[in-house]
């Protein structure tokens, strides 16, 4: 056995492995680090210091002209939804909710020309929605400056109202479920509508679409698409909205609108 | 002989019970997805299926064999029982429980994350709890295994470790090391945004700390495989290892630079620079020289075996070989996986040539062509070896034991081949269906099929290796002979200090990890600016 302390420099495992190492290390390094950075042309990789700090990825404007594009319109939704977004509310929520939703009903209870239906809509969705017409993420002539006067507590309990209000999604089909809802386009990366918006599955804090109008619905998909609508998280929807054709837009509009609601009636355009 | 053969036998019998379940997951995925099936209708039950094949396969059922393999060597190899025996069925204990917390949070489909779990999607918080726990359990493993060595080291002064202890024990270190940055993931950035105490996560600098950990891990279901080359397979053909201590090396360049390189993983990703990209690839490559010096040992270990059963010339030592052997057959199918896995992990690890085949269904195969076959056949023939052993009942039957190995192979190599092809016309991964009535992908269609008859032998071949277990470990009780490792043509009397230990290796494993790892990190936790808003997955009801 060799009794040589290993940490040693006359122990030539630790000069070797080390120098071996070192060697590597400081050659993968110039070339990384220095010769490659280097050979883009840009004024702003000149010198060894800029081509240090290009390939080590330090953040800085690196372009003359370089701006993070934000919305043209307002402000980006500070809203997060999880699971546990509505969880610890307040036990009258419900009750508090239906008294606020008075002065809702007068739109969202009319005609779906006028607006949405918010009869058991998701929770999460109407909150997150409400907080965004007030912050200005979400903007709309009407629900800006209805939403002005109401406070955190307001919106929480309104959302429960609705969500607790009817069954939105107990409806039946009229129509033939389009490609695009059942399976997405896969070839131009697009899920199907049906795992967010339920009916395969729901996910926290998309809306359910059952019986909503067709007007309504294509309006929405065209603004996310234009990015005039920019309250995704992520850019979910204006990512899909992109991709969908306007066929698409249409089906699944005419798909979803065509829904029966629990006395039989088919949504209005 | 093995005195503590339960639980070495229990860690068996959950790793391959697992194993099998996984199995039929991933024989189901290969043809729901497939032309031969309509759309599921629930994308949702695919990635269920994929969540729970892989964090099975990646989690769950190498760990648990590596741990089978180390507590079994250190009785076998140091011929003395393992210290610490009721911290080994604490660390069996958590990793049953884990992978119990696991299944049941991705049964109740609320932790469909798969199991890179990326952020920002977010599972249950008991799901992650589970996969921690696997870790911890692991990590008591490791600690045994440093302890156990040092006791003996101890008892031992100037006696050359033996060969198996020493791989089983780096490979420990490598796992207890590489684990760290998925933990560091899992502990504070994905958990406290699964229990909804914040909402926000940093998903570019979980994805850089998650690459700490996933291409270590690899190496790490690799190690079995090649405890196996070099301390079985000699012995088991009738030859002797060519070299200990082009072992010991090999072992310890594992250790040392299979750590610094994850970033690989992230070629495509934006917050890591492309320096550190091209760092990550040149450290990847060098993992080529401990594989090569194996390939060129194990080679000579074989020969060995040829000439010492009369083979002459050139080639004549080939013939020479014991073909009916069934751990000659797995060391061959193994060596042939490896090289083309091998070859094909080079266009991976490779800067600018991943850009072709990134986030395609080559990735897929490539990873089930080099762990589903060169690394699991090994495991099947390590079971086989042990079994006597820990059951006290000989397998009698070879030829089924050959079957088994024969399918396996044509299985993986089958499932494989048309899976890499797929990914170079463009086939993306992760997604739960395609429509292959579609011009633009219809030619993928019928080398999709031929994969899913590979799967489907796969099955077959997992459910057989079950079989022959189950039937060995029901037959009676024989007289077993003592259990011997290979060994060296020249006896092992003396190695360099440096490689009858781990302290300069863990060094230069560390330094190099801080060195790759340290600005990339430390860069990111600096940003204000890089959280998104966590999504939850599966909980949105």
């Amino acid at each position: 056995m060799d009794a040589k302390p290993v940490f040693s420099l006359t122990n030539r495992w630790l000069v070797g492995s080390l120098c071996g190492t070192l060697a590597v290390a400081a050659t993968a390094a110039a070339i990384g680090f220095v010769l490659l950075p280097s050979a883009q042309g840009g004024p702003q990789f000149r010198g060894i210091w800029n081509a240090i700090c290009s390939a080590a990825g330090v953040s800085r404007h690196w372009a003359q002209n370089e701006s993070i594009v934000y919305p043209a319109d307002g402000a980006v939704s500070a809203v997060t939804i999880t699971p546990q977004t509505l969880a610890h509310d307040a036990p009258d929520a419900v009750q508090r909710g239906e008294v606020l939703a008075a002065r809702c009903a007068a739109c969202h209870n009319a005609s779906q020309a006028v607006a949405p239906l918010l009869v058991g809509q998701d929770a999460a969705f109407v909150y997150k929605q409400l907080s965004d017409f007030q912050s200005g993420a979400r903007t709309n002539v009407i629900m800006t400056s209805v939403v002005k006067g109401l406070s955190e507590r307001d919106m929480r309990d309104l959302a429960h109202y609705f969500a607790s209000s009817g069954h939105l999604t107990g409806g039946v089909a009229t129509e033939v479920v389009p490609p695009i809802v059942a399976r997405g386009n896969p070839t131009k990366n697009v899920v199907s509508c049906a795992v967010c918006h339920g009916g395969i599955d729901h996910k926290a804090g998309a809306p359910f679409l059952q019986g909503l109008s067709a007007s309504y619905l294509g309006a929405q998909l065209d603004a996310f698409a234009a990015g005039q609508r920019h309250n995704d998280s992520g850019e979910q929807m204006r990512n899909i909205a992109r991709n969908l054709t306007e066929t698409e837009i249409k089906d699944a509009a005419a798909y979803y609108s065509g829904f029966t609601d629990s006395e039989g009636r088919i949504s209005q355009p | 002989m093995l005195i503590n053969k339960r639980l070495v036998l229990l860690h068996f019998w959950l790793a391959f019970a697992s194993f099998a379940v996984a199995l039929a997951l991933g024989a189901w995925q290969m043809y729901v997805r497939s032309p031969l099936h309509p759309w599921i209708k629930d994308p949702e039950i695919y990635y269920r299926s994929v969540s729970a094949h892989g964090s099975t396969m990646a989690y769950v059922f190498p760990t648990l064999v590596a741990m089978a393999l180390g507590y079994a060597v250190i009785e076998l190899s140091l011929k003395r029982a393992i210290v610490g025996v009721k911290l080994a069925w604490v660390g069996f204990g958590a990793v049953a429980l884990g992978f119990m917390l696991a299944v049941i949070a991705i049964g109740r489909g609320t932790a469909s994350v798969l199991y890179t779990f990326y952020p920002p999607m977010i599972g249950s918080s008991i799901y992650y709890i589970g996969v921690v726990l696997i870790v911890v359990g692991s990590w008591i493993w490791v600690a045994l295994m440093g302890v156990n060595l040092a006791i003996w080291k101890r008892d031992n002064p100037g006696v050359p470790v033996p060969l198996p202890m020493f791989a089983c024990v780096a490979s420990a270190y490598l796992w207890g090391w590489t684990a760290v940055g998925a933990a560091i993931e899992i502990t504070f950035q994905i958990i406290p945004v699964a229990l909804g105490w914040k909402h926000n996560i940093d998903a570019g600098l979980a994805r850089v700390f998650y690459s700490w950990t996933l291409h270590a891990i690899v190496y790490f279901w690799l190690m079995p495989a090649y405890i196996a080359y070099y301390t079985i397979v000699p012995r088991a053909i009738g030859g002797r290892l060519y070299s200990d201590l082009m072992a010991r090396v090999s072992f310890v360049m594992f250790l040392v630079v299979s750590m610094p390189i994850g970033i690989h993983h992230l070629f495509a990703d934006p917050q890591v620079g492309s320096g550190f990209k091209f760092m990550h690839s040149v450290f990847t490559a060098l993992v080529a020289i401990p594989t090569l010096l194996t390939v060129f040992t194990i080679c000579a270990s074989v020969e060995i075996a040829g000439r010492l059963r009369g083979g002459k010339g050139v080639m004549g030592w080939l013939k020479a070989l014991p073909w009916g052997n069934p751990m000659m057959l797995a060391i061959t199918f193994s060596f042939v996986m490896l090289g083309f896995g091998g070859a094909g992990g080079l266009i991976n690890m490779s800067y600018q040539l991943d850009s072709t085949i990134h986030n395609t269904q080559w990735v897929t195969g490539h990873f089930h062509l080099i762990f589903a076959g060169a690394v699991v056949i090994m495991y099947f023939v390590i079971a086989y070896d042990l079994w006597p052993q820990i059951t006290g009942r000989a397998i009698a039957d070879m030829r089924l034991i050959r079957v088994q190995l024969w399918l396996w192979f044509i299985g993986i190599m089958v499932l494989t081949i048309p899976w890499h092809l797929v990914g170079i016309m463009g086939m993306p991964r992760r997604m739960a269906y395609f429509d292959y009535t579609n011009g633009e992908i219809s030619s993928q269609a019928l080398p999709v099929i031929v994969s899913v008859i590979g799967g489907v032998i796969c099955l077959f071949a997992g459910l057989l290796f079950i079989f022959i277990l189950v039937r060995a470990h029901r037959s009676t009780v024989d007289l077993v002979e003592d259990y011997t490792f290979s060994l060296p043509i020249h006896r092992t009397e003396s190695v360099p200090s440096a490689l009858n230990g781990f302290r300069l290796w863990l060094a230069l494993m560390i330094g190099l990890t801080l060195f790759n790892y340290g600005y990339p990190i430390a860069s990111l936790i600096a940003r204000p600016d890089t959280s998104v808003p966590g999504i939850p997955i599966g909980q949105g009801h």
